[in-house]
C-alpha cells in the first residue's frame, strides 16, 4: 500500500498587489508528486464567488521542472461553489532538491490581509517507467547450421540455452526453438 | 566580481538545461506607455539592470514575479522570467528607461 503524504506550503498577503516568494524542501523519502491544490483559507470574506484573488507558480527538483501554474479563488464560507479537488501533477522528484515557487495577488479592492494554502501530495515510490517493448523476433534470431548431427545439435542447443541465461528477459528470443532444427 | 555569464552558465548546467542561444534583448520604454508585454515562451530573460528601473515596476511572468523596491540598487543578482512576461512601470514614474535582458533559448 502506498502511503500519501501531503506538503502544505502557507503563504502571507498583507498588502495589495504584494509578491511572496517561497521555497520549500520536500523531505527526501517522498520520490514523486501527484498533485496539488492551491486554496484562498483565511482572511478574504465574500458573500459571493471571486474567481481570482491571485495566482501561484511552482517549479519542483531546485527549478529543473516548472510544475504548476493556478489561480487562487475566494468563495463564501457557507456556501462554496467549487469543491476544492486536487488537481493531477506527475513529477519525479530528486532528493533533498526545493519546490521554489512566488504568489502574486491580483486583488483590485477591498483588500483584507489573507492566507494562500498550497497543499502537495506526494508518496515515497517512484513512476515505474513502462517497459520497452520485446524487439521483433528476426532481429535476434541466430542461425543454427542446418547439417549438425542429432548429438552435436543437442551438445549445440545446452550451449545455446546457456548463453541465453546471460542475456537480458527483453533482449531472449522466444521463438527460437533448438528441437525443430 | 559577480560575472553574470558565469552565473548563467552555471545555473543551467545544474539544471541540465541546455543552452541554444544566448543573446542580449532590451526593452525601450516610452512616456506615456506604463505596460508592456513579452513572450517568453520555452526561453528565458533574465534581468540584467534592475538597478535602473524606477521603484515600484513590477515584473509579472509565468515562473517569477518582482517588485522592484529601493534596495535593489545595491543588488548584484539576475532576476530570471519565462513565459508571458508583463512590465508595468509605476503610474507616477517620469522615469522610462531602457530594460536589458539576456534572453537564454532552451535546447
Amino acid at each position: 500500500m502506498v502511503s500519501t503524504r501531503y506538503n502544505i506550503i502557507r503563504l502571507q498577503v498583507d498588502r495589495p498587489g504584494q509578491i511572496v516568494r517561497f521555497q520549500h524542501k520536500i523531505p527526501s523519502y517522498l520520490k514523486r508528486c501527484t498533485g496539488f491544490v492551491a486554496k484562498h483559507v483565511r482572511g478574504v470574506q465574500t458573500d459571493f464567488y471571486m474567481p481570482e484573488i491571485g495566482w501561484v507558480s511552482a517549479s519542483f527538483n531546485s527549478l529543473k521542472e516548472e510544475a504548476i501554474v493556478a489561480p487562487i479563488s475566494a468563495q463564501p464560507f457557507y456556501e462554496p461553489e467549487e469543491p476544492h479537488g486536487f488537481q493531477t501533477l506527475d513529477v519525479n522528484l530528486k532528493p533533498g532538491q526545493l519546490v521554489v515557487g512566488v504568489y502574486v495577488d491580483s486583488m483590485k479592492s477591498n483588500f483584507f490581509p489573507y492566507m494562500v494554502s498550497l497543499y502537495l501530495r506526494c508518496v515515497p515510490t517512484a513512476r515505474i517507467q513502462p517497459s520497452k517493448e520485446p524487439e521483433p523476433a528476426t532481429s535476434q534470431a541466430r542461425m543454427i547450421p542446418r547439417e549438425i548431427d542429432s548429438k552435436v545439435n543437442q551438445e549445440h542447443c545446452e550451449a545455446f540455452t546457456q548463453d541465453d541465461d546471460n542475456l537480458d528477459e527483453h533482449d531472449y528470443n522466444h521463438d527460437q526453438l533448438c528441437s525443430i532444427i | 566580481m559577480f560575472d553574470h555569464l558565469i552565473h548563467i552558465h552555471q545555473q543551467f548546467k545544474q539544471r541540465e538545461t541546455g543552452i541554444e542561444l544566448q543573446r542580449f534583448r532590451s526593452v525601450t520604454t516610452r512616456n506615456p506607455q506604463k505596460g508592456y508585454d513579452l513572450d517568453a515562451y520555452n526561453e528565458y530573460l533574465l534581468l540584467t539592470n534592475s538597478h535602473a528601473l524606477p521603484v515600484g515596476t513590477r515584473i509579472i511572468s509565468d515562473t517569477n514575479s518582482l517588485e522592484i523596491v529601493e534596495g535593489h540598487a545595491s543588488l548584484e543578482g539576475i532576476e530570471e522570467f519565462s513565459g508571458l512576461i508583463r512590465i508595468e512601470l509605476p503610474q507616477e514614474t517620469q522615469q522610462y528607461p531602457v530594460i536589458e535582458f539576456i534572453q537564454i533559448v532552451k535546447e
